[in-house]
């Protein structure tokens, strides 16, 4: 064990690539934690798809034994979180962890919206956050306006901020002794019973779930019995050890120290992030602040594209969530679609990400539905409901009123762009709160918007029309009451389930018309005329109609060559076994999945 | 029934929509084809039942010297059984053929005389990529008839890009004015890689519209009907016993030989295909006597689906008592429920026969994959 004076516990925090995972890469070379033969770039980054998005998904923690100048050895703990909106929970949970961050900065882009929202975590968490502006050894690098945006934006003291090259490795060794000089160590009482903070877990098929925790108070050993405060359960430790980054058993784990243990749990949902581990027969009277359930914002149906893998992927989906206890499944059925679920995510990256997984780790081929928020109905029965699926919507007049989760964005951009992002948030029903200049070359807005209009395209539509130079964030501030209705989808008379949609009034028709015109390119003729409408209720607001098919003949048979017509008619045929029935309508399987991302 | 079919796949120039086996510019070719051909009709010398038809197709056979037409009907006189009362067509390019050369073509045996027409509007003949001009289309029918063919038939195209519906009704009352016993109507169709097909896709032409097709194909049955026409198949209309004997054999599933580059035929339970190319034809032909690129046998079941596929084509459809004689099985208890599917959606009718409907007609190939 190894006192706490001299443990230092940090994280790194920055905007999607500002450098955070080269600059941990540089240091965890630069102590020698990582033997070079074993290094690869994004070394935190175990997942495949970590790597091919850039991104970190789940939490990491890696050892580090650093010999400070000052002839002492200190045990560095990183913790590397998650660097998406989605996961904002297990972020402000990874901080928690930590007594100070490294707020990584990009010398050619300045404070971004990420910089800000995860800064605001950090302070949150009482943090002391070290500025680094990072990539100085680029010709366009401009450190004292980022200093300058960091000063005025989040009002930190940037007159030691580290000027880094994490690529070059120039300024690393100045980042380690000052996490080691600034960075306060673990404070915590020895005589406290347990209290430790899971930060994250994952699912070992061999030895079950692997919890990574931080220990506050007292200490956890082999052999003794913890207890969950939250979840309420008990379990027998039966190993202890560090991450170095490999799981290295210590037997024990005390004031201050990040480690793991395995305590023969066989589901992920038993080890909340956030939830405090506590001694079984000395249990600590209080929790850790902070701990709140996983709640999930976007929901969409994922269903088989082939029939009879059902059960495969119900599977799947609990495997899955051994892992990731913050995404939500319950079976649902649909007419167009047949058996499948509705899963609720923290987001639309975790929704891509689930499913990601699911068709890559499990092999399965799935079609998902698009995505939608929670709504939340109270009806003239007075009964609060939750609609996940638009299709559960009561009908209208028992509909006492509607509301819908709202978040609060914040939007960093030059200032040229900010009469198209004023435009387009207009649009999106988006709410202006503040403007505020963080230098001569960035503006920051404040913005409030009903969640799904971010959803649904809203960050494409700033990217593109900032031509990428504007950055978002946002967090979630409850629900609001909202004007709201129900889009249903006609193909030939019958309503298609999985189409319906919910949406504000103002938007109905325009997004009526919009799938209307859609449909119409994506189903292929029938033998019989096919209207295709959009209605509220019983009132069509938009309609296109396919003609009916009329022609589908060979005019000749040459010569007697039968060979080839037959050819044609069994590519024909080969089509035609692969149509999925949508109503009344078939449309071949390519379009079919197309229809229902629509 | 059993027929001979013959290819000649040269043409003076290929037309726009053409994506038959033909070639332009071949000329030095044509007397080591025809010697060719005369090889490989006495390769099978003697092997077929009695010949009822033998057809010149192509391209364009007329484009050959009489001398040489002459040479491979005398060599299928000597070679086969050719029924006294057999068909014997030629397929004829207006623009190739004058009084002289048809009184030799009635001369040396030909009975039936298939004249390809296409278009009577100048404008569409162009766009077709057509060399003759309506007025050669009249004179050689006018001269067909007057050197004693009592047997010709009227190729049609339409749906061409640019063409009205009023082109299209004139084109038929036109030709139906010559009264000629026998009229086939093509909707164009284009296989991508044809000059028409590219010449719309880089939007110099107009687009051919189906519904439209859909449409004067509605009107010309109608139209024909009335002028004492019968219509018995879904592109063939003829005077009562004026069918197109050879095309019959095909659509009945009977066998025959074609010979020629790129000729397929269905002979002792086998389709074959012969190379397309006329050099290449020409060298296997030299080499081993044949020019057999493809063959296939073909089994009780594709034998069963080729008949109902092609069977279904001619207006008077397929008799369940002759279906049953030929293959033991009736194919109401095989297809009983694809039958009744077709049924509910309008295509297909069942009485003691088989057929398409009406609306089935134009919509064939839906009915004709639920067979295959």
């Amino acid at each position: 064990m190894t006192t706490p004076q001299f443990i230092r516990n940090f994280s790194i925090i920055a905007h999607i690539d500002h450098g955070k995972s080269t600059l941990a890469d540089r240091i965890l070379q630069l102590t020698g934690t990582i033997p070079e033969r074993d290094f690869v770039e994004q070394y935190l980054d175990q997942m495949d798809l970590e790597r091919e998005r850039g991104i970190t998904i789940k939490a990491q923690a890696v050892r580090i034994v650093y010999k400070a100048r000052d002839n002492n050895q200190y045990i560095l703990n990183l913790i590397d979180t998650p660097g998406h909106v989605d996961f904002a929970y297990e972020v402000s949970r990874s901080l928690a962890a930590c007594e100070g961050a490294l707020l990584v900065v990009d010398a050619t882009q300045g404070v971004e919206a990420q910089t800000i929202a995860n800064t605001y975590f950090a302070l949150e968490n009482n943090l002391e956050i070290i500025p680094i502006i990072n990539k100085i050894d680029l010709p366009n690098a401009d450190p004292e306006r980022v200093k300058k945006e960091i000063k005025e934006s989040l009002g930190l003291d940037t007159s030691s901020a580290l000027l880094v090259s994490a690529k070059t490795g120039e300024g690393v060794p100045e980042v380690l002794e000052a996490i080691v000089k600034r960075i306060p160590p673990p404070k915590g009482k020895m005589h406290l019973p347990l209290r430790a903070l899971i930060f994250d877990s994952f699912y070992n098929p061999y030895r079950g779930v692997v919890v990574y925790i931080r220990v506050v108070d007292g200490e956890i050993k082999e052999g003794q019995t913890v207890k969950m405060m939250a979840r309420e359960k008990s379990f027998q430790v039966e190993e202890v050890g560090f991450l170095a980054p490999e799981m290295k058993r210590a037997g024990k784990l005390s004031i201050g120290e990040v480690g793991y243990f395995i305590a023969g749990i066989k589901d992920a949902s038993d080890t909340r992030v956030g939830d405090t581990v506590t001694d079984g027969n000395n249990p600590a009277r209080e929790t850790l602040p902070g701990y709140r359930e996983p709640k999930p914002m976007v929901y969409c149906g994922l269903y088989p594209v082939e029939g009879g893998i059902y059960e495969h992927l119900r599977d799947a989906l609990a495997k899955l969530k051994l892992n990731d206890p913050s995404f939500v499944y319950t079976p649902e059925t649909s007419k167009a679609l047949g058996f499948g679920f509705r899963c609720g995510f923290l987001g639309l990256l975790h929704m891509e990400i689930v499913k990601e997984r699911l068709e890559r780790e499990f092999r399965l081929e799935l079609l998902a539905t698009a995505p939608s928020v929670a709504y939340r109905v109270t009806k003239t029965s007075g009964e609060l409901k939750v609609i996940r699926n638009p299709a559960d919507l009561p009908p209208l007049n028992e509909i006492e009123k509607m509301e819908e989760p709202w978040v609060s964005a914040v939007v960093i951009t030059p200032p040229n762009y900010v009469g198209a992002i004023m435009e387009l948030s207009q649009e999106r029903r988006g709410e202006f709160k503040n403007m505020q200049y963080l230098s001569e070359s960035r503006v920051e807005l404040k913005y409030h918007f009903p969640l799904s209009e971010i959803i649904f395209g809203y960050f494409d539509q700033l990217k593109s029309r900032t031509k990428g130079f504007a950055s978002l964030d946002y967090e979630h501030i409850g629900y609001q009451e909202s004007e709201l209705v129900k889009v249903d989808i006609l193909i030939a008379g019958e309503p298609i389930d999985t189409l319906s949609l919910i949406t504000h009034r103002t938007n109905a028709y325009l997004k009526g018309r919009d799938l209307v015109e859609r449909l119409r390119k994506l189903i292929p003729r029938q033998l019989f005329e096919v209207p295709i409408q959009a209605a509220i209720g019983s009132r069509v607001i938009a309609r296109e109609t396919i003609r009916a098919k009329k022609k589908d003949v060979l005019a000749k048979c040459y010569g007697g060559d039968v060979t080839r017509k037959k050819k044609l008619l069994e590519k024909q045929k080969m089509g035609k076994k692969k149509l999925k029935q949508l109503g009344k309508v078939e449309i071949p399987q390519e379009a079919f999945i197309e229809i229902l991302k629509v | 029934m059993f027929g001979i079919y013959i290819h000649i796949p040269f043409c003076l120039k290929k037309c726009s929509y053409c994506d038959f086996n033909s070639y332009s510019g071949q000329e030095a070719l044509f007397d080591d084809y025809i010697e060719s051909l005369l090889l490989e009709l006495k390769h099978y010398s003697a092997q077929t039942p009695k010949v009822t038809s033998l057809y010149f197709g192509g391209g364009t056979p007329t484009l050959l010297s009489l001398k040489n037409l002459d040479k491979i009907i005398s060599c299928c006189f000597r070679e086969f059984n050719l029924s006294s009362n057999a068909e014997i067509s030629i397929e004829a390019n207006p623009e190739t053929i004058n009084g002289k050369k048809l009184r030799g073509l009635k001369e040396i045996g030909f009975n039936r005389l298939s004249l390809g027409f296409q278009s009577l509007q100048p404008r569409l003949l162009k766009i077709l990529g057509r060399i003759h001009s309506p007025r050669r289309a009249y004179q050689s029918y006018e001269e067909a008839r007057a050197v004693g063919f009592k047997n010709i038939n009227i190729d049609l195209i339409y749906g061409i890009p640019t063409e009205t519906l009023d082109d299209w009704m004139e084109t038929l009352d036109l030709a139906i004015s010559l009264t000629p016993e026998h009229l086939s109507l093509y909707p164009l169709t284009l296989e991508s890689f044809v000059l028409m097909a590219k010449l719309i896709k880089k939007g110099e032409i107009p687009p051919i519209c189906e519904d439209e097709q859909a449409q004067k194909y509605q009107l010309a049955r109608r139209f024909l009907k009335r002028k004492g026409y019968f219509q018995y198949e879904i592109s063939n209309f003829s005077k009562r016993g004026k069918e197109c004997h050879h095309n019959l054999i095909y659509w009945k599933n009977y066998e025959y030989l074609g010979l020629g580059a790129g000729a397929h035929s269905h002979f002792k339970g086998i389709r074959y295909s012969n190379h397309p190319h006329p050099k290449k034809y020409l060298k296997s032909l030299w080499e081993k006597n044949l020019a057999i690129k493809k063959a296939r046998k073909i089994s009780f079941q594709e034998s069963i689906s080729e008949t109902l596929v092609l069977g279904l084509r001619l207006c008077e459809g397929i008799r369940e008592k002759e279906f049953r004689q030929r293959f033991g099985i009736s194919f109401f208890n095989k297809y009983a429920e694809k039958i009744e599917g077709l049924q509910a959606k309008g295509l297909l009718k069942k009485g003691r026969k088989l057929e398409l409907t009406s609306k089935g007609l134009f919509l064939a190939n839906e009915v004709f994959v639920e067979f295959i």
